[in-house]
């Protein structure tokens, strides 16, 4: 009897359905808004319908599929890496790091950094100096282990919190509204060179991220596991939680922290197609993408003129949705 | 012919404490050997000395002749496989990619080639789990786990088996099961090396017993020469007595 | 300690003289209270209190989400003004057995009401009327002279991400910026909007294209009008040329807090407005 090989075609169906489903809302998005668009007059370049369908829908429509596909992706990187079905993109502490530096831009007035908006820069160095205090706190004596890696993150989070709790208190008050503002995280329509750097940043760590796969499923059963298949856990670890957090960097300083997309939906994908990271990171990227599109769509729609914060909208329609998939299957996801 | 070949090998966690102190021992293929001893004797350690799980040891621990720390790891995991003890894990893996996870060290690309797969269906026909090569691992029994891993571990292809207690949360005939597969595949010339607490699956099963006592070799030979009432008191400080059984084979019987 | 709380106790109940330690929990009620000539008796602000510059010297007993009810009993007031708020804070004064009388100054009507409940408490009845008169005059004189004129739409930002035109928060319906503007012969582009302070996606702003665009800045600082900073905040307006306000020069970066601050000041603002949209009106 031989036994049928299936994992090929398991990919291919999988993301042959994410990507159909991740162009159709590509394609759709931009049609809704609040405004009312002449499609004609859009085309042809006609003032303000053109402006505002390729000005501000279609680069927003593209950071909503960028931003959505790194953390998730992110989500089942770090997952795999600690070995936590609850970590997140932020578990690490990089998100906290990138709100401790916009709120210090925020604080100082820093408007402009390098040429970009201040806010931006400040939350990135933010982030990158966290990855770099928790690797070097992680790897600290002896050998970097996933727990030590997690509890670094834990610990660099709840200092840079701290931190953050301790300016906004001594803000002003239009500070201490932009604070807030800034936390909640939202998406904003980019200019298109800023969003062609975050595609070439995004796109080559995501494939790396792919073509890395097996070696991500044998870190998510463990260190030792892994070593003992020819593959150094260490440097995994090293390597993954760079990849991670430079994906989730970029996208935190771009967005503000966005939470829930990189926690559901690679819960969601391990219920419907298991554990195996081929499928699971190509599917968690597109489908993550596709879901912060809808929950964006539906921000900038549900009370026009007026626009929702996006992180209300992934946690309204998130956490129950959640619920309902871990009810209707029996597997229990933390035995 | 795969060989292991330990000259006064130590290690220690970086304590004052020595996990393993001067054990200087061969092993050859084909053979089954029993590792025993008490508690915190060092057995385990001595396991993940020779995985290459323990790169900080002193002395000499060679495979074939290399430095096992020297060793490409990609090349020295297609023929040494490592056994944990008790598997948990976290996601919804099935059997057959837990199994299919062996083949890691021959991987070639994104997907497994057809001597890959072929290689797994031959570890999960030794093991008797094609059955539920499709379940979720967790969803299987400790038995139905334990032979998951042990074919895993097969699916490398190795010469040679490390196995850390591989029957410690096994019922009887599930012990039982693992041990005839591990002398089954010793009789196809592995070399199978595990750290087991039961004297007397040793007795059955092994040919060799190596036993340690503070990290220390303490005895080394034919399970029935090795084991006597004295050296049971000597190592697990406990009071037994070797009794032969009329097929010519030992048992152990405890009590004072 | 027992003695203070029964000085505190006594002297509102006694009810013959009029209140003379006021303390103020909020900017625009410190702003009421000087500008009705009661600024003598004030003897406490909030952090975030300045105008009149003569309250910088002033103690100051935190701020309206986080007072410092030591400080305040420190002061020994006989009376304390709140604005209605999310921490309870006028039933926490009043546990602390202190007079604590509750305003509402978030739109023109009741700012008014606002000015009588002050004279009230304060038996200061005179002052605050004739505060009231001179606003309504004031008011009334700014409407009648924009009376006829085209009503121009306008963008009020009140906060945007620093150094971004992005994450907009403009004026919204029944603000009340929304209620000056009006009185300025301007109309709230945003005067449909279901919340009073909405952020607003760009593609409203392109698509409504006010005829006005005026410019708080940045959330980072309200204070301050350099030119540098107001040739900053018109660069980043530069990004739609074609808005109709940006091709016709009419953004206004505004770097004053007589806007954010309800209260007396806005007749000043009114005619701040008017200046800006009308200047034929304003002579």
């Amino acid at each position: 009897m031989a036994i049928e090989r299936i994992e090929p075609r398991r990919l291919t169906a999988a993301v042959t359905l994410a990507l159909a489903v991740f162009c159709v809302a590509a394609l759709l998005a931009p049609l809704a808004g609040s405004a009312t668009v002449d499609w004609k007059k859009a085309v042809a370049g006609e003032w303000p319908d053109s402006e505002i369908l390729f000005g501000t829908r279609v680069p927003r429509v593209l950071l909503a599929l960028l931003s959505g596909g790194s953390l998730s992706l992110a989500g089942v990187l770090f997952q795999a890496l600690l070995r936590d079905a609850l970590a997140t993109p932020y578990t690490m502490g990089i998100s906290s790091g990138a709100s401790l530096g916009a709120v210090l831009a925020i604080c100082f007035g820093i408007r402009t950094l390098a040429g970009l908006p201040g806010l931006w820069v400040a939350a990135f160095a933010g982030s990158l100096l966290t990855l770099v205090l928790v690797l070097a706190i992680a790897a600290d004596g002896r050998r970097m282990s996933s727990f030590t890696l997690l509890l670094a993150g834990v610990t660099m989070n709840s200092i840079s919190m701290a931190f953050i709790l301790l300016l906004h208190n001594t803000a002003d008050f239009g500070q201490s509204f932009a604070i807030v503002r800034w936390l909640m995280g939202s998406l904003e329509p980019l200019d298109y060179k800023t969003l062609l750097v975050l595609l070439a940043t995004v796109l080559p760590v995501s494939v790396w991220l792919f073509v890395k796969a097996r070696q991500w499923n044998l870190m998510a059963v463990g260190e030792e596991w892994a070593a003992a298949r020819g593959v150094s856990p260490a440097r995994l670890l090293l390597s993954g939680s760079i990849a991670g957090s430079i994906l989730t960097a970029f996208v935190t300083a771009l967005t503000g922290p966005i939470g829930f997309v990189g926690l559901i939906v690679p819960h969601a994908l391990r219920l419907r197609y298991g554990a195996d990271h081929r499928v699971l990171m190509p599917c968690a990227f597109l489908w993550g993408g596709t879901f912060l599109l809808v929950c964006d769509t539906i921000a900038r729609v549900a009370m026009a003129p007026a626009e929702l914060p996006v992180g209300v909208i992934t946690a309204i329609i998130g956490g129950p949705w959640f619920i309902v998939l871990l009810r209707s299957r029996r597997r229990s996801l933390w035995v | 012919m795969s060989s292991f070949d330990l000259a006064g090998v130590g290690f220690s966690y970086g304590g004052p404490a020595t996990q393993l102190e001067g054990v200087t021992v061969q092993f050859t293929a084909p053979e089954m050997v029993a590792l025993v001893g008490p508690n915190g004797a060092g057995k385990s350690t001595m396991l993940g000395v020779m995985a290459g799980l323990r790169a900080g040891y002193s002395g000499s621990c060679r495979f074939d002749g290399v430095e096992v720390r020297d060793w490409n790891r990609r090349s020295f995991t297609r023929f040494i496989s490592f056994v944990p003890q008790n598997l948990r894990l976290d996601f919804p893996f099935t059997a057959e990619q837990v199994v299919l996870m062996g083949r890691t060290p021959y991987a070639g690309g994104l997907f497994e080639s057809p001597e890959d797969w072929e290689a797994v269906e031959q570890a999960m026909r030794w093991t008797d789990t094609l059955a539920f090569r499709a379940r979720e691992f967790r969803s299987l029994s400790g038995g139905e786990r334990q032979r998951v891993v042990l074919a895993s571990a097969l699916a490398q292809g190795p010469r040679v088996l490390l196995l850390d207690e591989p029957t410690a949360f096994l019922d009887l005939e599930h012990q039982l099961s693992v041990y005839r597969l591990l002398r089954e595949q010793t009789e196809r010339g592995l070399l199978v090396i595990a750290v087991t607490h039961d004297l007397n699956l040793a007795l059955s099963y092994a040919s060799r017993l190596v036993a340690l006592k503070h990290g220390r070799l303490v005895a080394d030979g034919p399970p029935n020469e090795a084991l006597t009432g004295a050296r049971l008191r000597d190592v697990f400080g406990v009071s037994a007595e070797v009794l032969s059984r009329p097929d010519g084979r030992a048992w152990i019987a405890y009590g004072d | 300690m027992r003695r203070l709380a029964a000085a505190l106790l006594v002297v509102p109940l006694l009810g013959q003289t009029p209140p003379q330690r006021i303390v103020s929990t909020a900017p625009s009620i410190t702003e009421t209270l000087f500008a009705a000539g009661l600024g003598e008796r004030v003897v406490g602000v909030t952090t975030y209190c300045r105008y009149p510059p003569q309250v910088r010297r002033l103690p100051k007993i935190g701020t309206f989400l986080e007072p410092d009810f030591e400080k305040i009993l420190a002061l020994r007031p006989d009376l304390v003004f709140t604005i209605k708020n999310p921490v309870q804070l006028t039933e926490r004064l009043r546990k602390l057995r202190l007079n604590a009388v509750e305003l509402d100054q978030d739109s023109i009507a009741s700012i008014f009401r606002s000015l009588e409940a002050i004279g009230q408490a304060a038996a200061a009845e005179k002052q605050t009327a004739a505060l009231e008169a001179n606003l309504r005059q004031g008011l009334e004189e700014v409407r009648r002279s924009t009376a006829g004129k085209p009503k121009l739409s306008v963008l009020f930002v009140v906060g945007r991400t620093p150094g971004t035109l992005e994450g907009m928060i403009a004026a919204g319906k029944s603000s009340y910026l929304d209620e000056l503007l009006a009185f300025a012969g301007g109309r709230n582009v945003f005067d449909d909007s279901p919340v009073p302070y909405p952020k607003i996606p760009h593609e409203e702003l392109l698509s409504r294209d006010p005829d006005v665009i005026l410019d708080i800045g940045d959330f980072a600082h309200a204070e301050g009008s350099s030119r540098e900073r107001r040739e900053q905040i018109l660069a980043l307006w530069r990004k739609y040329p074609k808005l109709k306000a940006v091709r016709t020069g009419r953004v206004y970066p505004l770097a004053s807090d007589i806007f954010v601050v309800p209260g007396p000041r806005m007749v000043e603002a009114v005619r701040e407005f008017r200046r800006l949209l009308h200047p034929e009106a304003a002579r």
